[in-house]
């Protein structure tokens, strides 16, 4: 019970800490990028956190209230169940679960589910617009997901994710199954509607799904995506880049480094790549990415293969 | 064990969902009856238009043909999770047999690609 | 006034602005948003300060009204280019020059947070847009199954789809004139068959664009090559930057417009040519959408006509840029992703010819005949409004490619500064 309460607290403060970091590595790409706006990266997320925090609060003419409150803090919570998985040194494991990839294969299609609430919920035009046109992403990278995740099982023949990291002590996945993460980023860039594949909060629809909303609840929902893609990022780091293993340095410091690479690699792409249609998307999606998942699968089979 | 890792799990969705609706603050469950923000600012935003009609309706979701393929695969994804696990005590047999099905959902993903379905109908 | 320490360090966060465009001024709020201590946001829920640039016309008083009470209380206008409307006057912040909007923006952002102004009061009459509770059997506000406003509004009666005939509702609402992500002023009723444009109908035209003083001159007298070039290309960077926050890419476009306000003439774009490419720019959101036809492209001149295929360009006709051995440039594609890249290829362009004019040497020579930003002038005659091509252009477009498509057309009549409504026409 004790060690429960105290795996849940680390989980916490990775949860708040994750947040900060992608504020601050999103803020230091801007920079880099030439966006004069972007102001100091460390101190920047704070003010316009509490900017966030003391703007009031909107509603709209008939909401499904309860759902609309609601939809942020579910996804926020779907986002911290995912980061519970991640194992960040040989003996710190908050949630080891047998099932792990099991588990992060159902918060991706729950995600969905949230998200669309979010837009939908609202009772607004441009919101459900937006929450439709996302329901098409979300049902197009979840096969992607699944597909890779099951490859990196294969060798390690288990679904958990500390048995998936040594499985990787002789050679990590990133190099066994090339093909592995650059399809998950695709699939971290699309849970958490990031840069491209922003079909939810987009300009083109006035902010989306959050654009009725104001204050309090945006700040939940704009944290639940940077919670969402550390999460990703971390499993990410897991499944394909050896997770805690490393020389010299201790484990986490090694989980740590691999997962801010991912996340930054995210946040990178996120900023750079415009947004594809839709319609597009979706036919490159099962036409494209999908038979690559498969051959990603098969690479794996042969290569686990004594 | 895995009680444990379950319980874990538990408390951490528990707590966040907990700090999730502290940090979202106090919500305007019911409009009609709490003092809620004027009418003209609850207005659902389209630059100074207005809207027609409520805007739940029946939407036309046009990728509705590739839920159903879809749902053929998250059918086999069911098999394909204990499938990982025996994968290298089975060897040969089961890449066999997982190849076997994935050419044949892959037959659907053909057909459906020349039937338009991921075509935005 | 003393505030707690998290309105303190809310009141050092960046003032998120809504522009309001009462005018044809989307270029200078550009320009305007470079400053780090305000940020424009998208939608007026996110917004505490609301910027009213240029003169609002009685004719969009309501739309205003609506936009202006959109921003959750309490929230403040600043007034720039523009008098106050005389409900607001009392008390309204104005802003005299457009460096100012930072330390403006900020300053009413400490009293808002403080306490200090309490906000603006609203404008429409607070009341349900269709009163609908209690009336009908079970309160849902009407008779039969379709006659209700259960959720406040009419419910939407099933038409046919234009695609696949299944009868489902349609979607349908008015927009603008003061949407962020449509050309400013532009009006229009939109029907959605799920996020398919079905009819796009354009209510009231955008603002007409004025031309900028060295155009202006132009079409008096000879003016200076490179005077005239650096504000063509500083103007097509603009549209592009637009382009790219549709699509998306804010940074990025954030980065295009700090670039557009330092041009120096010779200076290269190859970097930002060869970033679009590789990021996938010309494959984004409606990039292969919105092919003009013939009408279509002549109506819209400039760039949209040459990115067709068509290759009128004034400035062949001028013995200034004749000396400077000037072709225009053509492309034959006609689509969304063809006129983004000309814009950047002439803004390169432009900066070539602003290099080899020299400063001030070879000055223009024709002035009947002026290539503009948009389209050319002929004996006078400047460019009119071409919107209405939208009504066929954008139906049967997914939204964001609608948006984008939207994003790479000019349409807005061409105006000089200082005619009236009548203009030049």
């Amino acid at each position: 019970m004790t060690a429960s309460l105290t795996n849940a607290l680390l989980v916490m403060a990775i949860l708040a800490i994750g947040v900060y970091l992608v504020a601050i590595i999103n803020r230091a790409w801007a920079n880099a990028l030439g966006h004069s706006g972007a102001g100091n990266p460390f101190t920047a997320p704070f003010y316009s956190a509490a900017s966030l925090w003391v703007a009031p609060a909107n509603t709209t003419e008939a909401p499904d209230a309860m759902a609309w409150h609601l939809a942020p803090v579910l996804y926020l919570t779907l986002a911290a169940m995912g980061l519970a998985l991640v194992p960040w040194s040989q003996n710190l494991v908050p949630v080891d679960l047998t099932t792990g990839i099991v588990l992060w294969g159902a918060l991706e299609p729950l995600a969905t589910v949230v998200i669309f609430l979010h837009g939908w919920s609202a009772n607004a035009h441009l919101s459900m617009l937006g929450a439709y046109r996302y329901v098409s992403l979300g049902l197009s990278y979840l096969l992607v997901s699944m597909f890779v995740l099951i490859g990196v099982a294969l060798p390690a023949e288990s679904l958990q994710f500390s048995a998936v990291v040594e499985s990787q002590a002789g050679l990590w996945n990133v190099i066994r199954q090339p093909l592995g993460l650059p399809l998950f980023l695709l699939v971290g860039l699309g849970i958490s509607f990031w840069g491209p594949l922003n079909f939810a909060d987009s300009n083109d629809l006035a902010g989306g799904t959050s654009s009725e909303s104001s204050g309090r609840a945006r700040l939940v929902w704009q944290a639940g995506r940077a919670v969402m893609l550390v999460a990703f990022s971390a499993i990410g780091a897991t499944a394909f880049l050896g997770g805690w293993l490393g020389p010299v340095l201790p484990g986490f410091v090694w989980m740590i480094l691999k997962t801010m690479v991912v996340l930054a690699m995210a946040l990178l792409l996120g900023q750079l790549i415009p947004r594809f249609s839709p319609d597009r998307f979706l036919t490159i999606a099962w036409v494209l990415l999908l038979p690559l998942a498969f051959v990603d699968l098969v690479w794996a089979g042969l290569e686990a293969l004594p | 064990m895995e009680l444990t890792e379950l319980l874990t799990l538990l408390i951490i969705g528990l707590l966040t969902f907990a700090v999730g609706l502290w940090l979202s603050g106090r919500p305007i469950t019911k409009p009609q009856y709490r003092a809620a923000p004027p009418w003209p600012q609850r207005a659902p935003f389209l630059g100074g238009g207005s809207p027609e009609n409520h805007a739940w309706n029946r939407f036309h979701a046009r990728y509705y043909p590739m839920t159903l393929l879809l749902i053929a695969f998250e059918m086999e994804m069911m098999f394909m999770y204990p499938w990982a696990v025996v994968y290298v005590a089975e060897g040969m047999k089961a890449l066999v047999e997982m190849g076997m099905f994935l050419a044949i959902l892959s037959v659907g993903i053909i057909y459906g690609w020349r039937e338009g379905a991921f075509k935005w109908q | 006034m003393a505030m707690n320490w998290l309105r303190q360090l809310a009141a050092k966060a960046p003032v998120p602005v809504y522009p309001l465009l009462a005018g044809n001024l989307r270029t200078d709020i550009q320009t305007m948003g470079l400053d780090p201590r305000i940020e424009w946001v998208a939608s007026p829920r996110h917004a505490r300060v609301l910027l009213v640039a240029g003169e609002l016309s009685p004719a969009t008083d309501r739309a205003f009204g609506k936009v202006h009470d959109q921003l959750p209380g309490p929230a403040a206008s600043i007034w720039w280019q523009g008098q106050p409307l005389d409900s607001l006057a009392d008390g309204a912040t104005i802003l005299d020059k457009a460096d100012d909007l930072g330390r403006v923006a900020h300053q009413l952002q400490v009293d808002l947070l403080s306490g200090k102004h309490r906000g603006e009061p609203a404008l429409c009459p607070d009341e349900p847009p269709e009163p609908w509770q209690g009336l009908g059997d079970i309160g849902h506000g009407g008779e039969g199954m379709m006659g209700g406003k259960p959720y406040g509004r009419s419910m939407a009666m099933p038409t046919d789809d234009l695609r696949d005939g299944l009868q489902l509702d349609p979607m349908a609402f008015s927009l603008g004139p003061f949407c962020s992500f449509l050309p400013p002023g532009l009006e229009a009723n939109v029907t959605l068959h799920g996020d398919v444009v079905a009819s796009f109908e354009v209510c009231s035209t955008p603002y007409p664009s004025l031309l900028p003083g060295v155009f202006e001159k132009a079409l008096e007298g000879p003016v200076s090559i490179t005077e005239l070039e650096l504000a063509r290309a500083r103007h097509y960077l603009h549209q592009l930057g637009h382009a790219l926050w549709i699509n998306q890419s804010g940074t990025v476009a954030h980065a295009v417009f700090a670039k557009a306000r330092s041009l120096k003439p010779g200076e290269s774009l190859n970097k930002l040519k060869k970033q679009l490419i590789y990021t996938g720019f010309y494959r984004s959101a409606g990039a292969d959408k919105g092919v003009l036809g013939d009408s279509q492209a002549l109506m819209t001149g400039g760039v949209a006509a040459r990115a067709c295929g068509r290759g009128s360009d004034a400035r062949v006709d001028d013995d200034g840029y004749r000396s400077l051995g000037f072709k225009p440039l053509v492309m034959d594609r006609g689509d969304a992703a063809a006129r983004w890249w000309l814009w950047l290829e002439e803004a390169q362009r432009s900066l070539q010819l602003a290099h080899d004019a020299g400063p001030g040497h070879v000055k223009t020579s024709n002035t009947r005949s002026v290539e503009l930003l948009r389209g050319a002038s002929r004996d006078g005659q400047l460019p009119e409004d071409g919107t209405a091509m939208l009504e066929d252009l954008l139906p049967g477009l997914e939204w964001s490619e609608a948006m984008a498509v939207l994003a790479s057309l000019d349409l807005s009549a061409v105006q000089r500064a200082g005619a009236g409504a009548e203009g030049t026409l």
